[in-house]
């Protein structure tokens, strides 16, 4: 090489190789969706800077084990990346000995609900942020309070919230059958159960209650969340049970939703539509 | 020509740049699995029910709750509740910081999170569990690698989880490449390729695939093939060298003279359980939530009669920050996450005919709702104290215990080397119908691979370490144990190296796999208390220890001798 060329060679390759530095990132950036929100805070361990904690808005399989990655992937990636966060749905709400009622439910990751019930010409409209349940005029009755912890804590987005949110989880194994295991020609469903002690807060105060999630073996969906409560002194053992799981614009979603109280149905919501947009910011869950 | 000659060589350089970006890219860990259970070459202190890996400081205790009769040959099944003190996985993670642009585009950190293992801390031995990792589960869908992208094809890791904790991997013996252990092979024969604009899984190997474990274990791996897309529901088998067998998914072992016993999940009483039952019908049963505190474990005593132990559990929080990233100009702090809360074995309460008897268990965390929300705690939520049936109590500290408030920075590799520092024993001796409380304390120390373990007695074992293996101990005699690994590289062994930069070792350096002790030198102090130098000799070649006498074992040729040196 002569000296001319090495005077250009060297200042040449910086400016080249600083062209395909800007070139990468401006390339991969096209890959790159919309702005998400995650945790922020110091690692210094005092509990001022721990109560600075947001909740996630998307679920990160970093903070899955291996096993929940298929679980996951069963569902959908809409609790992963923007485009189909909002899931709308309309249905019946019907309860025992009781008028059936139009229901509207608009839900988001982590735990959010508005829930519109029309009953005749009147409305009533819930709305759950996640942390603090409103509902207008009057507050709401146990009845009520029960259908937001079906709906929001007996969903398999919470189940994933859970898992953001570092809750105690025991993997209790997988394949259970729900017979006595005696019967050779076995035909019933099989379930991976996951053993939470969730903190629920549809009430003023915030309750541990120990649920446990059966994800069906073979097809990786939620189909039941089983825990107890203790009504008038009375031990109450409740059975959420999801259903007629269908692929709605390449998600899952439960058509029909059911709660048992002591082996009784208490209200089942049978879902007509669903329909998955992406996140808005506009208060629909602060009421 | 010049100007040609001179784009042309730039472009060489941009593209050699740009691949070298690549590479280190793909080489970048994804993730770390602390060494759980008892792995081959590492080096543990014994006891009945507790064990001290004095490699990597990790505590583990095997509890037996019930033993079913011995069957034919002696052959029999036993139900332990197991726990390790490491509780935690790395995982990698991709993340968009959207609050730093470069260039208009977030930056881009790479986050080591740490996740709750299923084989850390509590859990009851209830069979083999057949794993299957995703490298590209690392990374958000929007940033994920595109083809032709080496990880988007080979992606597959197998792993299987067993019994006491311990999780071992599986090479895939497929005949195509293998990238750090990735293959493009999924367990059910399936093979991701790149298809009309986008990689999928298609149907491939239509006979049973053969995976193979490289850490000492000699343990094979057959999964059947069936006829739907789904993986897990593929009958598998694990063959073990003495003959052993595991089938029916992880639930059936059967020695070597066809004799088994079986776990399954089952619903007893109205509760979910677990029971292990043998060729004879005999049963042990773990009836989960049994009790509003926690387990019911029967197990059959003479004449049939029930025998219950009640297996309390409770959650603790841990709410305890730590930097995912070592440095990063964006983030003085790392991109710090936080831990939330575990659950835990709190009491083990023996059968009623032993007249009360129980464990109690003691951690480095307040109970969940103890304390306002989000304290941190005083340890990472690891067991701290043990009361044993006869009252006798083991106190345990750990290298991070009680290091709260400004400047205690912790990130996550050293939450995962986090280990035992001290143990403490009370209890009282009993003698002639006296009894004396007594305390005894170790101490163990483990730094930069040598770690030391302080007896009662004051005397001191050193050790030699890496995160996999032993290499020399001094005993307080004096005497010194040397050992020389080699490795048992299997046919067509090909795997790219993949540094972990928490274990500090490549597990798929072709030196390292199959790693055994080829030669182990035992060195014994002279009356004198001590060690002549010895000169001359192909035996001081090999080793630096000075010694009068040794000892040296053949260990796998099977032949045996001792030689006095001159």
């Amino acid at each position: 090489m002569t000296r001319n060329r090495r005077r250009i060679f060297w200042p040449a390759l910086l400016i080249a190789l600083l062209g395909l530095t800007a070139l990468t990132f401006v390339a991969s950036g096209r890959l790159r969706g919309p702005k998400t929100t995650e945790t922020r805070t110091s690692t210094s361990q005092n509990a001022s800077a721990q109560a600075k904690l947001k909740r996630a808005a998307y679920v990160r399989r970093g903070h899955l084990s291996p096993k929940l990655n298929w679980n996951l992937n069963a569902l959908g990636d809409r609790l992963e990346k923007p485009g189909r966060e909002r899931l709308s749905v309309t249905g019946t709400l019907s309860r025992a000995n009781s008028q059936a009622e139009e229901v509207t439910a608009v839900s988001e990751f982590p735990d959010r609900l508005r829930l519109t019930m029309q009953k005749g010409n009147q409305a009533r409209v819930i709305a759950f942020d996640g942390e603090q349940v409103k509902a207008a005029e009057n507050p709401l009755n146990e009845a009520e309070q029960d259908l937001i912890e079906t709906l929001v804590y007996g969903s398999a987005e919470h189940f994933f919230d859970t898992q953001m949110e570092g809750m105690a989880t025991r993997f209790l194994g997988s394949r259970f059958r729900l017979d006595d295991g005696s019967s050779a020609d076995y035909s019933g469903p099989y379930y991976d159960v996951y053993k939470i002690a969730d903190q629920v807060k549809t009430s003023a105060e915030q309750v541990e209650c120990i649920k446990l999630y059966y994800f069906n073996s073979e097809t990786l969906l939620l189909e039941r969340v089983t825990y107890e409560i203790t009504r008038n002194g009375a031990t109450i053992k409740v059975e959420e049970r999801l259903g007629d799981w269908t692929r709605e614009q390449g998600q899952q979603v439960a058509r029909r939703i059911e709660r048992f109280e002591n082996g009784e149905s208490v209200f089942v919501l049978t879902i007509g539509a669903a329909h998955l947009t992406a996140r808005a910011d506009d208060g629909v869950f602060v009421n | 020509m010049v100007h040609a000659g001179l784009l042309s060589t730039l472009a060489k350089i941009a593209a050699g740049s740009l691949l070298i970006l690549i590479i280190c890219s793909a080489a970048l860990g994804q993730g770390s699995t602390p060494q759980r259970g008892f792995q081959p070459g590492a080096s543990y202190a014994l006891s009945d029910v507790e064990t001290i890996n004095t490699t990597n400081g990790n505590l583990i205790l095997s509890l037996p709750l019930g033993k079913l009769p011995a069957g034919r040959g002696g052959f029999s099944g036993q139900l332990n509740l197991h726990y390790d003190s490491k509780l935690y996985d790395s995982k990698t993670q991709w993340y968009q910081d959207f609050e730093h642009l470069e260039f208009g585009n977030p930056h881009v950190a790479i986050r080591n999170m740490l996740v709750k293992s299923n084989e850390g801390g509590w859990h009851y031995g209830t069979g083999y569990e057949l794993q299957l990792i995703d490298r590209m589960y690392q990374y958000p869908p929007e940033i994920a690698p595109q083809y032709p992208a080496s990880e988007t094809i080979y992606h597959y890791k197998v792993k299987v989880a067993f019994p006491d904790g311990s999780v071992h991997e599986f090479m895939p013996r497929v005949g195509s490449q293998i990238d750090q252990c990735y293959s493009d092979i999924r367990p059910d024969g399936y093979q991701s390729r790149y298809i009309s604009g986008y990689v999928q899984d298609v149907p491939y190997f239509t006979n049973n695939l053969t995976y193979y474990t490289f850490d000492g274990t000699f343990i094979r791996l057959e999964v059947q093939h069936d006829s739907d897309s789904n993986w897990l529901n593929n009958p598998w088998t694990l063959y073990f060298p003495d003959g052993t067998k595991v089938t029916n998914l992880g639930k059936r072992i059967t020695d070597r003279n066809g004799n088994y016993v079986e776990f399954s999940d089952i619903t007893y009483n109205g509760h979910l359980a677990t029971q292990l039952m043998d060729q004879l019908g005999r049963k042990i049963i773990i009836e989960y939530g049994g009790f509003s505190g926690g387990d019911v474990i029967h197990v059959p005593g003479v004449n049939g009669v029930d025998l219950t132990y009640q297996v309390y559990w409770k959650s603790i929080q841990v709410y305890k920050t730590y930097s995912t990233v070592a440095d990063d100009h964006f983030s003085p702090d790392g991109y710090p996450d936080r831990l939330g809360s575990l659950s835990v074995v709190s009491r083990i309460d023996l059968p009623a005919a032993t007249g009360g008897l129980q464990y109690v268990f003691g951690y480095n965390a307040a109970d969940s709702g103890s304390t306002p929300c989000c304290t941190p705690s005083y340890g990472w939520g690891e067991l701290s104290s043990i009361t044993t049936p006869t009252g006798a109590q083991a106190q345990y500290q750990y290298h991070l215990d009680g290091q709260n408030g400004p400047g205690f920075d912790y990130r996550w590799d050293q939450i995962l080397r986090n280990q035992i520092t001290q143990k403490t024993l009370t209890y009282q001796q009993q003698y002639d119908g006296n009894s004396t409380p007594v305390s005894e304390t170790w101490a163990y120390i483990g730094e930069g691979g040598i770690s030391s373990v302080t007896n009662p007695d004051g005397g001191v074992v050193t050790q030699l370490n890496d995160a996999q293996r032993n290499y020399r101990t001094e005993l307080p005699d004096g005497a010194v144990i040397e050992k020389l690994w080699a490795a048992n590289r299997p046919q067509n062994f090909s795997s790219s190296p993949a540094f972990d930069e928490y274990t500090g070792t490549d597990a798929y350096d072709p030196q390292r796999v199959n790693g055994y002790v080829k030669t182990e030198f035992t060195s014994i102090k002279n009356a004198g208390g001590t060690c002549s130098r010895r000169q001359g000799g192909e035996v001081r070649a090999i080793l630096s220890q000075q010694s009068q006498q040794r000892t040296f074992t053949e260990r796998f040729t099977g032949r045996k001798s001792s030689f006095k040196l001159p």
